[in-house]
């Protein structure tokens, strides 16, 4: 006989073994149901027949309070399942269906999978709805520009500088006599120039983008840019750890990109600010040459 | 505040009142009994944190106050009558299942009355009060290993006696059955 059989027939039959006991555990349970003893008057009569110090009763008066509190909990706790019981059972779909809402919100926003599938079901309906969305400007609404098909006349220098322009140079020279800027310029053989492209807009100034094959694949390129209010500003995201000095004792400051080993460099001019960028790690020391024979 | 025994006894009073109705036939005797229970704890009172398992001590309390009260009662000839036994309820249902029942009980306490009167209390004390064997077989001063082996000896011995118990009566049926 295992011992768990041997425990269940002496729990259903406890007075096997002995005449102490007269229902099972369960039969017992449900018969002192209908007991009016309390824990109040368990104490009421204690009081009555012992003779303890106050303390005690006050601890008892105390253990007491907590005990009515507790079963006040009790109270609201089991009417509530029995109202929400009622409920379920008179409005059943709409409490599953409220459930199953409540479900898919706890699995979208609190489980890492629901989480990732929200994110890329959102993304989803964005770039279908972004994809047929037109902005419509007010200015233009009972203009030309719709009536017509045809772009409104630029009227004023105002509206034309909210435009950007470009314009290729063939050289650096074309540029200076065009602009009457000094563009930074290097001088070696190696270097071959390939486009000079000017960007000018009211707002972000002028920037001059140079670019040079250097060797087999490598490649170079110079922005310099001049701010519209003539002060210089310069900002980055990388951090330039590394420096070197040009000739005219201008500090380059540079940074050598640890995942593709590229070049950047970036410096002050009198007027402007002068970014570098070399695509390849062997012709960076060249070119870090050439620029400090500058 | 430390939580005391006698806290425990009131916030756990359903339980109890369970034990206790396991131990007495009528609806006063056990709220008599609780009592009983209740004023012996405050008499002793004790935090509930030295007692491990205190329902198990409740019950084994209550165990004895009933045996005492059982006792008095015999010396003073008094007789109650069970209104609802386990033996009421076996005799309306089945007469021969009544027979059946009385002779497996008189089988187990033939085989418990073997039991030394210490094994027989640990036996109580695991198997009805609910103390931990460890606890049980430290008290008794004996390793649980030990303890835990008797017991195991006690059902496999009952087991076999119960076994032989059934195939006598089976004989004894096929026989009158089939008389050839």
């Amino acid at each position: 006989m295992t011992e768990r059989k041997f425990r269940k027939m002496l729990r259903e039959h406890p007075d096997l073994i002995s005449d102490e006991f007269v229902r099972s555990a369960s039969e017992s349970r449900e018969f002192v149901k209908a007991s009016t003893l309390t824990p109040e008057l368990i104490v009421q009569r204690a009081r009555l027949h012992l003779d303890l110090p106050d303390e005690t009763w006050a601890h008892a008066e105390q253990t007491l309070t907590k005990i009515r509190r507790r079963d006040k909990c009790h109270l609201w706790l089991s009417s509530f399942s029995k109202i929400a019981s009622t409920a379920f059972q008179s409005h059943r779909r709409l409490a599953i269906a409220s459930i199953l809402i409540l479900l898919a919100l706890a699995f979208f926003t609190l489980v890492p999978t629901g989480q990732a599938l929200a994110k890329a079901a959102f993304d989803y309906i964005i770039n279908i709805i972004g994809q047929h969305v037109e902005i419509v400007s007010a200015d233009y609404e009972n203009g030309d520009y719709h009536s017509s098909g045809l772009p409104p006349t630029l009227t004023s220098s105002a509206d034309f500088s909210m435009h950007e322009f470009t314009t290729e140079y063939s050289s650096l020279e074309e540029f200076s006599a065009a602009t009457n800027l000094n563009p930074f310029m290097l001088d070696d053989d190696g270097l071959i120039c390939t486009s000079i492209i000017e960007n000018s807009s009211e707002y972000s100034g002028r920037s001059l983008l140079t670019d040079y094959e250097l060797g087999t694949d490598g490649i170079l390129t110079i922005t310099q840019r001049w701010m519209p209010d003539g002060k210089i500003r310069i900002s980055g995201n990388d951090s330039f750890d590394n420096s070197f000095a040009l000739q005219d004792g201008t500090i380059v400051y540079y940074s050598i990109d640890d995942q593709d080993g590229s070049f950047n460099a970036i410096f002050l001019l009198e007027t402007s600010t002068c970014q570098i960028y070399v695509n390849k790690e062997p012709y960076i020391s060249h070119i870090m040459t050439v620029m400090q024979n500058h | 505040m430390e939580k005391m025994l006698s806290d425990v006894l009131l916030e756990k009073l359903e339980n109890v009142r369970g034990i206790a109705g396991t131990l007495v036939w009528r609806m006063d005797e056990v709220d008599d009994l609780v009592q009983d229970l209740a004023e012996r704890v405050w008499r002793n009172n004790a935090p509930a944190s030295t007692y491990e398992r205190p329902l198990a001590y409740f019950s084994k309390i209550m165990r004895n106050l009933q045996c005492d009260h059982r006792k008095k009662e015999h010396r003073a000839g008094v007789k109650i009558i069970p209104t609802e036994t386990f033996e009421a309820y076996a005799a309306v249902e089945d007469v021969e299942s009544t027979a059946e029942y009385n002779r497996t009980k008189e089988i187990v306490r033939e085989e418990f009355a073997l039991l030394s009167p210490e094994m027989q209390e640990a036996f109580m004390m695991v198997y009805y009060d609910g103390f931990a064997l460890e606890d049980v077989a430290k008290q008794m001063g004996v390793l649980s290993n030990t303890l835990s082996k008797r017991f195991s000896r006690f059902r496999q011995q009952l087991k076999k006696r119960l076994h032989a118990e059934t195939i006598a009566i089976s004989i004894i049926l096929m026989a009158i059955l089939n008389p050839r």
